[in-house]
């Protein structure tokens, strides 16, 4: 029986609140501003809930989501090209993180910014988010295989191996 | 051995920048705000569920200010104004939504139903007197922006001269700031070109102009003109009109406080940043890291004068207070 657009409308409302910090992580991932970020996601929210009538089923609720915050942070990115801003309190971070060698690090945030949107986009959703890849390939709108060689390209670019990386990453 | 060792950096890789993604700090507010969106959400689609008559009546109010825009046969979408309103509605949090829309009904409106009337509580209309409605309406599209502008204008004053004058003024006033708006939306779209965007793929920034009637009684006239841009963009230019209608004379701080405004203000001000300031979330500058925070008010400090005759000052987003903390307003009680 196809879904009413009450049932629609409530999965959605459910995954925002569900999935509000992922969106906000997603989103500070390419704004880096907290300010930005957090329009972004109210945008994100506001529209994807008014335009609750262009999904089919609940299940599509949460892609729905990411494809309208994936749109709203390219078109907020290519508006500030000119202006890139770097949240101080993240640099700050960075030169007190214990994590890794700090060349090393900063090589790879150099590596991860200059991905392009679609994809550092599968990268976060692949590897920090756990989506399956015919999720991500719904809300890129792409089909599976152009998603997979954004993957491999995407970790060529952070300089991780193909073969150890993607064994290791996709157990 | 070398196998293992590039698995392992693979993994090294991936686990540094994930436990970076994790460790992005989720704001307080953000909550909130996602909440805020989404109530607006409902009520704009429980709005246009309801339409029916109430939205024919929009229409025709509309095609009767259609007359003044630029283009002049612009065929006024009421969708589109609709949303304009909303939008304006979801940049301050809902603030006076009720009057936003009695506004929008325009003069008629408040007689006409009694729904509507009882929508616009706190707003003293006395008799046939002076209105602030939509004097021009304008919906512009070109391949850079989409402006869609409601400017207000005064019906009504005793003192024609008066209502002449600040109609005139907000004009100007709108005019300029939108112009501004439209060349640096021009200079967005021609920077998104050069960096190797197409025009197919370029969305239309959106330029926003609205007005909120503050107070409107015999003694005093204020009502605010809003100018915003697009979505992400912490751009709003805020415009107040304050007006002593037994005079006919602009209102200042001065006149509203006495002389010695600032010294009644500043204090009042203060502790309510300290009250604020306890709230969870919310920041005021405080002088470190080299940002000044609030010592005095400006003597051109934006104010307008609510229902109960207060002034109420205005600093703009991050004047006193980090971006997200918004605009920020203090009522003075004299």
């Amino acid at each position: 029986m196809p879904a009413t657009k009450q049932e629609i409308y409530r999965a959605l409302t459910a995954c925002i609140e569900e999935n509000q910090q992922g969106l906000y992580r997603m989103a500070y991932s390419y704004v880096h501003s907290p300010e930005t970020a957090m329009d972004l996601v109210q945008e994100t929210a506001y529209r994807a809930l008014k335009s609750h009538g262009e999904i089919a089923d609940p299940s599509q609720a949460r892609p729905w989501l990411y494809k309208v915050l994936i749109r709203l942070c390219v078109d907020e990115l290519r508006r500030n090209k000119r202006l890139e801003v770097t949240d101080p309190a993240q640099l700050k971070e960075e030169s007190e993180d214990p994590l890794a060698g700090r060349a090393e690090l900063m090589d790879l945030r150099e590596a991860m910014e200059r991905l392009d949107p679609s994809t550092k986009a599968v990268i976060i959703l692949r590897y920090f988010e756990d989506r399956q890849l015919s999720e991500i390939a719904e809300l890129l709108e792409e089909n599976l295989s152009t998603v997979k060689s954004r993957l491999y390209r995407g970790l060529s670019a952070l300089h991780t191996e193909m073969e150890g990386g993607v064994f290791a990453c996709e157990q | 051995m070398p196998v293992s060792n590039e698995r392992d950096k693979g993994v090294c890789v991936l686990e540094t920048l994930r436990k970076e993604y994790e460790s992005i700090e989720i704001p307080a507010q953000l909550s909130l705000r996602v909440s805020r969106a989404m109530r607006q959400a409902e009520e704009e689609l429980r709005l246009e569920e309801e339409k029916g008559s109430k939205g024919e009546e929009m229409i025709s109010k509309g095609e009767e200010t259609i007359s003044a825009t630029e283009k002049g046969k612009e065929k006024m979408r009421e969708e589109s104004i609709r949303e304009t309103r909303k939008r304006y509605k979801k940049v301050w949090g809902g603030v006076a939504a009720a009057l936003a829309l009695a506004v929008l009904g325009l003069g008629a409106g408040v007689n006409a139903s009694p729904a509507f009337a009882a929508s616009v509580d706190g707003i003293p209309v006395i008799g046939d007197l002076a209105r602030v409605l939509t004097i021009k309406s304008v919906h512009e599209e070109t391949d850079a922006y989409v402006a869609d502008l409601e400017i207000p204008g005064i019906e009504g004053l005793e003192n024609e001269e008066l209502q002449e004058e600040i109609n005139r003024l907000v004009s100007e006033q709108v005019d300029a700031a939108v112009e501004e708006s439209k060349v640096m939306m021009e200079e967005y779209k021609e920077a998104y070109l050069a960096t190797g965007g197409t025009e197919e793929d370029y969305i239309p920034r959106e330029i926003f102009v609205d007005y909120e009637v503050k107070c409107i009684s015999k003694d005093v006239l204020s009502f605010a003109v809003y100018q915003t841009e697009s979505i992400a963009s912490a751009y709003t230019e805020l415009f107040y009109y304050n007006y002593d209608l037994n005079t006919s004379q602009a209102l200042s701080l001065e006149d509203l406080l006495g002389p010695d405004y600032m010294e009644i203000a500043n204090p009042q001000i203060a502790e309510e940043i300290a009250l604020r300031s306890q709230i969870e979330g919310n920041m005021y500058f405080d002088g470190s890291e080299g940002v000044e925070g609030f010592s005095t008010i400006r003597s051109d400090q934006p104010f307008y004068v609510n229902e109960a005759g207060n002034a109420v000052i205005v600093f703009e987003k991050y004047e006193i207070a980090p971006g997200y903390m918004g605009i920020q307003e203090f009522e003075i009680i004299k």
